[in-house]
């Protein structure tokens, strides 16, 4: 509409509205998400998942091996993709929700790592014996992540996500059985990681074309 | 009766790139010429009226080597932009 504007043109009061409203969501497009992370996160814990509860079912040695390399993963594919980010080109414009979730971001993985820390902490000092209960903190913070995300980018299915991972982080605390919590895990992160992903990359895919 | 409607934000670039910084927390020059499709020098003089009015703010720095021009809107600028929006619904509320 307003191609190269001039400081001289005269518009009229309704031009000037949708010319504020076509700069207003012209910035807020910036902050969009291609999903691809919640695909990899989410396959990532979607084969942990399922993968030991298919170990457990059966029975096979070793039934923690996968989760013990699901961080190792992480952190590199973490590493990379700053790494990439930082290559591709820095950031022209700081709008406030990517500030917000990137201080949001620190604290979040800063309280996952000090979770994580100090699970491994108590089975170190507490003879590895006592059978506490902790798998669905770890669906429960990763709700709270993906509800600001949701929120963020104004993205519905990030949120009923969000609500499902609660769910679930809530029923694997009464259910007694490890693999069917994993199974619970494995249902939570498949709607609500990658169904959720799809949709972004989706999304995203269409805003491009 | 029409509240006069702010002259430094009555041209159509200025009102730009205050709309545009109004959503974000600060903008590179660049990406400001690039989203209102205008020339640097017409933006920069845009740009400099808008600073002496005392609406945005502009901060020359070096990033990787190179100098980087940011922009950010002030507090002024805001309230200015908001009473701009309110007097232009009026009128328009107003029209037959």
């Amino acid at each position: 509409m307003h191609e190269n504007l001039t400081p001289e043109e005269n518009i009229s009061e309704a031009e000037k509205l949708e010319l504020i409203h076509q700069m207003i969501n012209s910035a807020r497009d910036e902050h969009s998400e291609n999903g691809l992370g919640w695909i990899v996160w989410g396959i990532i814990l979607f084969v942990a998942s399922l993968g030991t509860y298919f170990m457990l079912e059966y029975q096979l040695k070793g039934s923690f091996w996968l989760w013990n390399i699901v961080f190792p993963i992480g952190l590199v594919l973490i590493f990379i993709s700053v790494i990439r980010r930082k290559k591709r080109q820095h950031k022209r414009s700081l709008t406030y929700a990517q500030e917000l979730l990137e201080r949001m971001g620190i604290g979040f993985f800063a309280s996952l790592l000090a979770m994580i820390a100090g699970i491994n902490l108590y089975f170190m000092t507490s003879n590895g014996t006592s059978d506490i209960e902790f798998w669905g903190f770890f669906y429960i913070i990763y709700a709270f992540w993906m509800y600001i995300h949701g929120s963020a980018l104004k993205f519905r299915p990030l949120i009923i996500g969000a609500v499902l991972n609660w769910i679930a982080g809530v029923a694997m605390f009464v259910i007694a059985e490890m693999k069917y919590e994993m199974l619970t895990g494995a249902i939570a992160i498949l709607l609500g990681y990658l169904v959720p992903g799809y949709l972004l990359f989706v999304q995203s895919k269409k805003l491009k074309s | 009766m029409f509240k006069d409607l702010d002259p430094i934000l009555h041209t159509p670039l200025r009102l730009a790139i205050v709309s545009l910084l109004i959503s974000v927390k600060e903008a590179e020059f660049t990406y400001i010429r690039d989203k209102t499709k205008s020339t640097a020098g017409n933006l920069s003089v845009q740009m400099n009226k808008l600073k002496d009015a005392g609406y945005i703010e502009i901060r020359k720095q070096f990033k990787d080597n190179y100098p980087q021009t940011v922009c950010m809107i002030t507090p002024e600028g805001i309230k200015a932009f908001e009473q701009y929006v309110t007097n232009l619904q009026s009128y328009l509320n107003t029209k037959p």
